[in-house]
């Protein structure tokens, strides 16, 4: 994958019907990009992030044989779709009301 | 020590006797403390108090048990086993024998019998040893021998049926028990006696005292002496010493003069000689053996001192910026392939879940969508209206009826109610030279009081309508039904109605005699202002409305700014074929402001001087003359009017407008400031823009029931070159009676709901060919119609016979969903109000002077799900099918004029008319060029064409 593949893909997720926005962020929680703004990304990534390190870890303890690969939360005004990797860690924004 | 109490004796009895010979001597009437003198002297003895063993008090209670115990304490004590070393002298008496155990009793044995059976005292029973187990054999034996004379006679019975062998016999050294023994039948005290208890603590005190020479063991080193070292006093420091020095006798007391001399001791033998013979001084043998020493240690005064420093506490906070990555950082890590992987591999999560919302939202309850909670009082079951509060004033409102409902427009539960004569045009006229005494009123009344109005407005004449200015809600402009303006000013009476206690009527607040009356009555206010007789209304004033505060009008009709931004216009309608426009404020070249003494004077009757400058002088600044559509026909009479731009509604202003007027709207507004006191606030409206977007054209419902579009801008007028209002836009026929309602809905602004005579329709604006809703005609009159303000879709009609229909267009269009009655006389007035979003409240006034609070049920104030929508749908749908009906109507047109046409032509009636070469010519041509500017005009709106490149339209003249 190349990283012009790489910008395709965030692209056409970026597309999807609702999608608000979305932002990767490395192990300690740095945004590396986010198409949000600088204070919410900020929320988004340090928040997200400890979120996610226990979610994994939850699932770790359960079976330590298993991973997390991908959650979803819905809120009342939109859905953030995170999928924690081992070094990177991918959100998306989606509005819950598209209709 | 008391002389009777013999001391304790650690030693056996018999050394007693040689013990202590001087308190032998020394003791009177006591006997001797030898055992024989003692048991001679048995029986007559006093008693002294009982000094027992001091091994035995250890054990002993105290009280009268005491000698028991001791008695016990005895047996025990000469029990072999212990071997007691201490003994007590007693003296016992008889009576002691009381306190003997049952199974035990006292027995006098002689000597021969002791002899006889080896109990000899002193020999084989000591006081110590002083019990013997006998058989009871031989003590059978020797009752047999000796009969009566045997001393254990009188126990024959008790011997004989002793169980054991054994009887124990004790010897009572000191004749405690009145006798020199005791014979005891119980086997268990025997025992006892044999055995006595091991646990004594007598026992434990002779351990004690035995001496075990302690065997020396080899020390161990536990710390101790590092304890020892430690306590050790170690000098570092050499001694202190002291040296106290006593002062010599002074040697000059010694006389110097004293004089000694040679004395001759043989001659002065007797007088001064003295010879002291040479002995040996035994205190120089005394050798010092013990040396009673004692050191004190003496510390150093030393002052130390130690303080720590106290720091107070501090707020202590860390900023810190959150981390981030250098835009080179960010591509070096974007370019991480573990980061592209991770793309790879989340994208397909991402892109089904993303998709999965779009398709489908599993969150969805379709419930909670259905509307509403279900249960509930008042709930969509319930659809009534009910009946809240009702207001009629037994002075006030007799033969009276209500002409106009309105609620303050900031104070909760407080409304006005205007009333008039109910009476007819004939009635009237009839009336008018009698003199009417009772004033013309609006009644303001607060929910909690509703026996007495809180205020009373005096008019000049019967009130037709009125309204409370929306910006200063404590001026009220009314309508009268001589056509003049009116104005009232309660702002010094707003604390009145204000105030929730109900009537005044606190009885506490004055001393009883010396009421103020007056203060209790409700106050008659009078009006501050009337528009002058003949500048304004001929005819009675119909219906009065106050301009928006956002906008203004200036004098030539156009919508300006309103920089004041507080309603100062009134409009005004009347039957004169006339709408008015007043202004309320002070003209620039005004008055000139009064001084404070002139104020004075000008107050009377404690008006308000707010509109001082109105009084009797006031002229409309603009006028729209309604005009007859048609020559021969009769003028439009208007009887209600409406505008476009409502109160409230600020869509026509640009948002830095409506900001403006948020910023504006500070706490001071509302007030209606004297122009009086603040000329500056005077008109001074020249820099205000003109507002566009504002329409001037407005709806007037007629007293015929006819329903105009009129623009209320003047035009010049092209013959004689002045200002006049045009003619009306358009014009119909709707009701078959006067216009008694004409409201806009509160959701679409141009939508009216339009009533009068038996009918009711909904019209749109600019939508003219017909009405969007034709009901069909009611049985009764229909005296008002109002808009539901939460639902789109509701309006209630009220009739002639007191009854309200409520109608849901939702619902059903055909007829009301519900019809309720509410008064037994006809309903005249509706007014309704959102008291809260739970609960909303409509006002309605009968032709009996009363006015009839009604709750709104849920269902009615409620809007159904997406309710708006479904009633715009509506609209539009109607709107479609008007358009559907006009084009229909053009069609049908045509189609009866070809018919016409064709229908001449074969009667040969009309020339026919054959088109030459010509006119075809023409008409293709002016086709063409109706083409090339269509053509053009899409051009342009596409962007591809200039306005400078319009098509050269070659003349069609012929």
């Amino acid at each position: 994958m190349t990283q012009a593949e790489v910008d395709d893909t965030l692209k056409r997720i970026q597309e999807h019907k609702g999608v608000q926005g979305y932002l990767i962020i490395n192990n300690d929680g740095i945004p590396i990009r986010s198409n949000l703004d600088a204070s919410l990304t900020q929320q988004y990534a340090a928040l997200i992030k400890s979120l996610s390190d226990k979610a994994r870890s939850t699932i770790r303890e359960i079976d330590p044989s298993n991973e997390l690969v991908f959650f979803r939360m819905r809120t009342k005004k939109h859905e953030i779709l995170v999928a924690p990797e081992k070094e990177y860690t991918m959100i998306v924004l989606q509005a819950t009301d598209v209709q | 020590m008391s002389a009777p109490r013999t001391p304790t004796k650690s030693a056996g009895s018999k050394s007693s006797e040689s013990k202590n010979p001087r308190e032998s001597s020394s003791q009177s009437g006591t006997p001797p403390t030898g055992s024989a003198q003692r048991r001679s002297a048995a029986g007559s003895q006093l008693g002294s108090p009982v000094v027992r063993s001091g091994a035995a008090s250890a054990v002993s209670p105290s009280g009268a048990r005491d000698k028991l115990s001791s008695a016990t304490n005895k047996q025990n004590a000469a029990s072999p086993v212990p071997a007691p070393k201490s003994a007590t002298e007693r003296v016992e008496v008889a009576e002691n024998a009381h306190f003997l155990p049952p199974g035990i009793h006292t027995i006098f044995i002689s000597s021969a019998t002791q002899q006889a059976m080896q109990l000899c005292v002193d020999e084989d029973l000591t006081q110590e040893n002083n019990s013997k187990m006998i058989d009871k054999e031989i003590l059978l034996n020797d009752i047999q021998t000796n009969g009566q004379g045997s001393n254990f006679y009188e126990f024959q019975q008790q011997i004989q049926s002793y169980p054991e062998n054994e009887i124990a016999i004790i010897y009572d050294y000191d004749y405690y028990y009145s006798q020199n023994f005791l014979i005891c039948f119980d086997s268990k005290l025997k025992k006892l006696i044999e055995n006595p208890p091991v646990t004594l603590p007598i026992q434990e005190s002779d351990e004690v005292e035995q001496y075990v020479p302690p065997v020396s063991k080899k020390w161990i080193s536990l710390g101790s002496e590092v304890e020892i070292e430690n306590e050790r006093l170690v000098l570092n420091r050499p001694l202190k010493r002291y040296k106290i020095k006593v002062p010599d006798r002074i040697a000059t007391t010694v006389s110097p003069s004293e004089k000694f001399k040679d004395l001759d001791p043989d001659i002065e033998r007797k007088k001064n000689f003295v010879r002291i013979e040479q002995y040996e001084d035994k205190q120089f043998e005394l050798k010092k053996m013990e040396l009673d020493l004692a050191i004190q240690a003496a510390p150093d005064y030393r002052e130390n001192s130690a303080q720590t420093i106290w720091r107070y506490p501090k707020n202590q906070w860390t900023q810190y910026e959150a981390r981030t990555f250098t835009e080179e950082d960010k591509i070096k890590c974007m370019g991480d392939p573990v980061l592209m992987n991770m793309i790879t591999n989340a994208k397909d999560l991402f892109s089904e879940a993303l998709q999965q919302n779009i398709i489908h939202d599993p969150f969805y309850l379709d419930w909670k969508e259905l509307g509403g909670n279900l249960d509930g009082l008042g709930g969509p079951g319930d659809s009534h209206l009910k009946e809240y509060q009702s207001f009629s004033s037994i002075k006030q409102s007799r033969d009276k009826i209500v002409t106009c409902v309105q609620w303050h427009p900031t104070l909760r539960g407080i409304i006005a109610v205007s009333l008039a004569a109910g009476q007819g045009f004939d009635e009237r006229t009839d009336n008018l030279s009698r003199i009417n005494t009772s004033p013309s009123l609006i009644l303001i009344w607060s929910f909690v009081d509703p026996i007495q109005p809180k205020l009373y407005l005096e008019a000049p004449d019967d009130i037709q309508c009125f309204q409370f200015s929306p910006t200063d809600p404590h001026v009220i402009a009314g309508g009268c039904i001589n056509g003049q303006v009116v104005m009232w000013d309660i702002k010094e009476y707003e604390e009145r109605i204000k105030n929730p206690r109900g009537d005044h009527r606190d009885k506490d607040l004055f001393i009883p005699g010396f009421e103020d009356e007056t203060f209790f009555q409700t106050p008659h206010i009078r009006y501050c202002a009337v528009s002058s007789i003949e500048n304004g209304h001929s005819e009675p004033i119909t219906d009065l409305q106050w301009i928006p505060d956002h906008y203004q009008i200036t004098a030539q009709g156009l919508p300006t700014e309103n920089l004041a931004m507080n309603c100062s216009q009134i409009m005004t309608c009347a039957f004169d074929n006339q709408v008015l426009f007043w202004e309320t404020r002070v003209p620039r070249a005004g008055v000139k402001p009064l001084s404070k003494k002139e104020r004075e004077i000008n107050h009377p009757m404690g008006v308000p001087l707010t509109f001082k400058h109105l009084d009797l002088i006031w002229k409309p600044y603009l006028r729209v003359t309604m005009q007859s559509p048609e020559t021969g026909m009769v003028d439009f009479a208007p009887r209600k009017f409406s505008m476009r731009e409502i109160q409230g509604d600020r869509d026509t202003l640009n948002q830095e407008e409506k900001d403006l007027f948020e910023k504006k709207k500070d706490p001071s507004l509302g007030q209606f400031v004297n122009p009086l006191d603040d000329p500056n606030k005077s008109l001074s409206q020249a820099k205000a823009k003109v507002l566009q977007s504002i329409d001037t054209f407005f709806y007037i419902g007629t007293e015929d029931g006819q329903l105009v579009y009129q623009d209320w801008m003047p035009q010049k007028d092209q013959d004689s070159t002045k200002f006049s209002t045009p003619k009306a836009a358009w014009s119909i026929a709707v009701v078959d009676g006067p216009v008694v309602a004409l409201k806009r809905s509160p959701f679409f602004k141009d939508v009216i709901l339009v009533a009068g005579g038996w009918l009711f329709q909904i019209w749109k604006e600019k939508i003219h060919s017909g009405a969007l809703l034709h009901a069909a005609p009611v049985k009764e009159k229909i005296t008002d119609a109002e808009w539901s303000p939460t639902r789109p879709g509701v309006f209630y009609i009220s009739k002639q016979n007191g009854s309200v229909d409520i109608w849901d267009i939702i619902d059903r269009t055909h007829a009301p969903s519900l019809s309720q009655s509410i008064s037994s006389s006809a309903v005249t007035f509706l007014n309704i109000k959102v008291i809260s979003s739970k609960q909303q409240l409509l006002a309605a006034g009968d032709s009996n002077g009363t006015l009839h609070i009604l709750e709104v049920p849920w269902a009615l104030r409620q809007p159904v799900n997406q309710e708006l929508a479904l009633v715009t749908n509506y609209l539009e749908r109607e709107t479609e099918r008007r358009g559907f009906v006009k084009h229909r109507w053009d069609l049908r047109e045509e189609e009866k004029r070809e018919k016409e046409r064709l229908a001449s032509m074969k009667a040969g009636i009309a020339p026919s008319h054959i088109p030459t070469q010509e006119e075809i010519d023409i008409r293709m041509k002016n086709e063409f060029n109706e083409f090339l500017q269509f053509e053009f005009g899409v051009l342009r709106e596409m962007g591809l064409r200039d306005e400078n490149e319009a098509p050269v339209i070659s003349s069609t003249a012929t």
